[in-house]
């Protein structure tokens, strides 16, 4: 445990903060983060399985100015570790990711509370004329302070909690396991409300509605949906459409 | 202060080296420092680094003066919105040539750009290509993909390289005369036309692939048991989750908060978990 929970460490770190802002964009998604922590925790595919459930209900989540309502290292790594080691359902799994995920806030403020310090450094810093050493003030303390409020917590769930975890999950009356496994059922509902929020135009709410029929009824997969869905719009452009259209693109 | 630099006759260029690492060091660390008081400065800052070093590599003062210019308050969307350190190392390029550019219009060009272009690249970059990408890496990791996540990396990662290549270099080469062709509001509102269509698509299958809300409950009549889930499979497949899916997306044009929301689903699916509804 000491090896998994150093890499689970590591991987929040990097996740939590922002190692390679290029990365970060792509890996601080949960279902990457949970194929990485199952892939650490020795099984890819039960780690992208529990990853993909949470992502579902941040579908349609839009970080604006790095101000999130959710954690997603919290709710990513931490919570697809602690869900592993306990063996939790992924349904389960989305309970404990929306409760670490808010806990996690705690850590993102923080974080960018602390960076405020470094900004001052590399203030005083460039009024030397330098920048060789801007680096350490731009990147290296900032993965200094994610470290500790990312990785030490999470190294404290892998190494010391997974008894605890298992413990505590098996300890639950089966009601209360129920309702968890309830809740994680329609949680998803939220990541595909906001996600229709952020696509949403209202002339083109018909799109929904074959979308809808797609699988529900005809049991298409969602690549065939995407297809059917770029169909449309190549003809919406292709006819000219888009210019029948002008002056009502309100969201309204 | 221009006359000095007036004199100076040999013209300071940038070379391609000087703008490939400000732009991987733009794509590497903006964010890192993110901090509460001024969000990604020093990241851009950072990222001026090579820009700076060349142009003013022999004044000191000038270049104390670029480095303070950049640690003001910043911040936008980074992909959309590497058009911004590409345009501005044109005009510290123009600048430092003694061109028409001062350092206030360094400054306003640099207020005026982040907010627009930060609207416009959350909206597109979060808000619809990757919800349609994740999507498909989700669904195919739910059906026992293991390939699921990797998929979802090539299609976002390289959605966001080349948007990030696409603004910085058009930033630099084009300039301002770009702009009105990014911001106009015609073309931007037939991209996003067509990411509503197509995002809508998935979003309404999603509803039928991704959530599954059904209830236990049953009936005894006589002999006959009515099962509820199969009487509403019969007038409409996914007919709980729809609703469910409908009531948070009012909720979400109501603006209450998604944190309100959650706490209320939370408190509704343990109540009816109890109950045994759900």
């Amino acid at each position: 445990m000491l090896v998994q929970g150093l890499l689970i460490g590591l991987l929040a770190t990097i996740c939590g903060g922002t190692f390679i802002e290029y990365l970060v964009w792509i890996i601080r998604n949960p279902i990457i983060e949970g194929a990485l922590t199952g892939l650490i925790l020795g099984d890819w595919m039960t780690g992208a399985t529990i990853g993909a459930t949470i992502q579902l209900i941040y579908m349609g989540q839009i970080t604006v100015g790095g101000v999130s309502s959710f954690d997603k290292c919290y709710a990513g790594v931490i919570a697809t570790a602690v869900t592993m080691l306990s063996h939790q359902t992924p349904e389960v799994g989305v309970t404990i990711a929306v409760t670490l995920g808010t806990i996690g806030l705690l850590a993102s403020n923080a974080l960018m509370t602390v960076n405020v310090a470094f900004v001052h450094m590399a203030d005083r810093y460039i009024e030397t004329g330098e920048t060789k050493r801007l680096w350490i003030y731009n990147w290296l303390l900032p993965q200094l302070v994610s470290a500790l409020f990312y990785g030490v917590p999470a190294f404290i769930c892998v190494y010391f909690g997974a008894d605890v975890f298992e413990n505590l999950m098996s300890s639950l009356p089966t009601q209360v396991n129920n309702a968890l496994n309830v809740v994680g059922s329609v949680l998803p509902a939220l990541g595909i409300g906001m996600m229709f929020k952020a696509v949403y135009k209202k002339k083109f709410i018909a799109f929904a509605i074959i979308g809808f029929v797609l699988i529900a009824y005809l049991r298409l997969d969602i690549i065939a949906c995407t297809l059917v869905g770029a169909a449309a719009a190549i003809l919406y452009w292709s006819l000219g459409l888009d210019k029948l259209t002008e002056g009502e693109n309100s969201n309204e | 202060m221009s006359e000095v630099t007036n004199e100076v006759t040999n013209k300071k260029q940038l070379t391609k080296n000087d703008l490939i690492r400000c732009f991987i060091i733009w794509e590497g660390t903006t964010e890192c420092c993110l901090s509460y008081e001024r969000l990604m400065s020093l990241g851009f800052c950072h990222a001026m680094t090579p820009i700076i070093n060349r142009l003013y590599a022999d004044d000191k003062e000038a270049r104390i003066q670029a480095l303070r210019r950049h640690m003001t308050f910043f911040n936008t969307e980074n992909n959309w919105g590497a058009f911004i350190p590409g345009l501005v190392a044109s005009m510290e390029e123009d600048m430092a040539n003694g061109g028409n550019t001062d350092e206030d219009m360094i400054k306003n060009i640099k207020v005026g750009l982040m907010g627009p272009l930060a609207g416009i690249g959350d909206t597109i970059t979060q808000g619809l290509v990757k919800t349609v990408a994740l999507a498909i890496g989700v669904d195919m990791t739910l059906q026992g993909g293991a390939l699921g996540p990797i998929v979802f990396c090539l299609l976002y990662g390289i959605y966001l390289m080349a948007m990030g290549i696409f603004t910085f270099s058009k930033g630099y080469t084009l300039g301002r005369s770009i702009l009105s062709k990014i911001t106009d509001k015609k073309i931007m509102n037939r991209i996003t036309d067509i990411l509503s269509i197509i995002g809508l698509t998935i979003a309404g299958a999603m509803v039928a692939n991704n959530v599954s809300i059904s209830t236990p409950l049953q009936f005894t009549v006589g002999d006959s048991t009515i099962i509820i889930q199969d009487l509403l499979n019969s007038i409409v497949p996914s007919l709980l989750s729809a609703a469910a899916v409908t009531a948070v997306f009012f909720g979400l044009r109501k603006n209450i908060s998604v944190f309100k929301i959650m706490i209320i689903m939370f408190i509704v699916s343990i109540l009816c978990s109890l109950v045994g509804i759900l």
